[in-house]
């Protein structure tokens, strides 16, 4: 199995504030791997450092395909275009006719039940909403790699389940590589073959869903177990 | 960072920053040559630029001629010359007066509104979809908008230059009860080849200044909506202070450069 995403020793600061410091991992094509921890403690970062935005200060990142796409944590559609031209812009270098482009759009939007939606704006769509038009635009043009930043958070529970199943298709159909950032414990159980968790800079955890769930590690247990207590925040009790 | 540290570069942020806008422009420029950059936007961009300043361009220069006409007949009345009434008021409007206002208008109209788009677009990561999605923002956002101020704001400026000609003539007709004729024979008189090309030439400027700097401040921005604010005000207020310099400085260097080819030209 090739590592289609490869990070090793990643370093990156914020002003004098260090927000990763040394992050290692792999993903190989057809794999999930999901990324837990608490807000703020970089998740979004690294994704943009993996997807090329931003630059490490220190560290390599090697991804090895050219097609890589991801979901922003807040949507990141074009406001000024509708969700139908958004989806297209994905599509912009695509080698298919006008109809073919539009057939391959709207059965994306159909796939997160969106396809009466295609004139409207960004700005009259609810949270969850956007967050399946980003979606949609993701795997619009068959990425190899992507990276989601909260694929299900503001979703109901069965929206979640359908996007949770989609992303497990695209990995056992189409061998694509996913890192998945998540808060919802539902998310992490149903899509990845592997779980890591980030604190203060580092993986403090890695392993698969079912040990995660019943991992000693004094920071998982917490998380897992959304207790105030323990060594997460603790600063924030007094 | 220390403060004193901060201190200590501020001064030079804006030769930075300049540095930056001239960079943009010159991508920007280079992706209108190749015609690399997105035709759609492009007619988007222009078809806004028009809709959204010629109202306002139209009433600010009617009214600033109707005020210069007024003043310069007054002096003109004074010393018994009222022929040269259209002179005076020919050279001011198409050398000076159609060009800042025009880029003024603009400054604040389509240089304000593009600035807040681009940094609504930094801020909410828009522009880093784009780059994800393989599509270069310069191409896409700024080239377009380039273009479109670079062909919009010369014909704004003759537009500026006809309303202001139109409010000058009226009141040379109902205040110094000139023959319309007679007005506007001066003013043809005195408007040559060379006078359009001043003012053309500012207009140039005045758009590429307009569009560079409102998205390299755009696509520069961070700290969500304030930040949008800041670079909203930053940008106009940079984009007129450059308009009134290069304004200047065209003017002074076709004096001088005029005065060895032909000193006939400067009256
Ligand atoms: N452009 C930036 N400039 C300065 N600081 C930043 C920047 N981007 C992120 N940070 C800081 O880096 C830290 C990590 O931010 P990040 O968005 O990666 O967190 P996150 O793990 O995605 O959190 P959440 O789960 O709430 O989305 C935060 O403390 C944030 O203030
Ligand atoms: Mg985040």
């Amino acid at each position: 199995m090739m590592n289609l995403i490869e990070v090793i020793n990643v370093h990156k600061s914020f002003d004098g504030l260090k927000v990763l410091n040394g992050v290692t991992l792999s993903v190989s094509s057809g794999e999930s791997l999901a990324i837990v921890g608490p807000s703020g403690v970089g998740k979004s970062t690294l994704l943009r450092i993996i997807s090329g935005l931003d630059a490490p200060d220190s560290g390599v990142v090697k991804v090895n395909t050219k097609r890589i796409s991801m979901v922003f944590q807040y949507s990141a559609l074009l406001n000024s275009y509708t969700v139908l031209e958004n989806i297209a812009l994905a599509l912009h270098d695509a080698k298919l006719s006008r109809s073919e482009k539009r057939d391959r759009i709207l059965e994306k939007l159909k796939l997160v039940g969106l396809e009466k939606y295609e004139d409207y704006y960004p700005d009259q769509l609810s949270g969850g909403q956007r967050k399946r038009v980003s979606f949609a635009r993701a795997i619009a043009n068959d990425p190899e790699v992507i990276l989601y930043d909260e694929p299900t958070s503001g979703l109901d529970p069965i929206l979640s389940t359908l996007i949770e199943d989609y992303i497990n298709k695209l990995s056992n159909k189409f061998k694509v590589a996913s890192i998945i950032v998540t808060h919802q414990l539902s998310t992490v159980q149903r899509t990845a073959q592997k779980v890591a968790m980030l604190y203060q800079g580092k993986l403090v955890w890695e392993g698969n869903p079912i040990d995660f769930n019943k991992s000693d590690n004094p920071y998982v247990k917490q998380f897992v177990n959304a207790q105030v207590e323990g060594p997460i925040f603790s600063g924030l009790l007094e | 960072m220390t403060e004193i540290a901060k201190l200590g570069k501020e001064p030079f942020m804006w030769l930075v920053e300049l540095g930056g806008s001239f960079k943009i422009f010159f991508l920007a420029f280079v992706s209108i040559i190749t015609g690399k950059f997105s035709k759609k936007e492009f007619i988007v961009q222009a078809s806004k630029f028009g809709f959204d300043t010629l109202p306002v361009v139209a009433v600010v220069s009617f009214f600033i001629g109707l005020a210069l006409t007024l003043q310069i007949s007054k002096q003109l009345v004074g010393i018994g010359n009222t022929s040269s009434l259209g002179t005076s008021v020919a050279v001011s409007i198409v050398r000076e007066i159609g060009p800042v206002v025009a880029g003024v208008m603009i400054a604040a109209r389509i240089g304000g509104a593009m600035a807040a788009e681009i940094a609504t677009m930094t801020v909410s990561e828009q522009v880093d979809a784009l780059k994800i999605m393989k599509l270069n923002p310069i191409n896409f956002l700024v080239a377009p908008r380039l273009l479109a101020s670079l062909i919009m704001t010369p014909l704004l400026t003759v537009f500026a230059i006809y309303i202001g000609s139109v409010g000058g003539m009226l009141i040379a007709i109902i205040y110094v009860q000139l023959d319309p004729y007679m007005f506007f024979d001066s003013f043809r008189a005195v408007v040559g080849n060379r006078d359009i090309l001043i003012a053309l030439s500012k207009a140039f400027v005045n758009g590429a200044l307009v569009a560079t700097l409102s998205c390299t401040f755009g696509m520069e921005t961070s700290g969500g909506a304030a930040g949008v604010g800041q670079t909203t005000t930053k940008s106009v207020v940079w984009a007129m202070l450059g308009i009134f310099l290069f304004n200047f400085l065209i003017t002074n260097s076709v004096y001088s450069v005029g005065k060895v080819l032909d000193p006939a030209f400067v009256r």
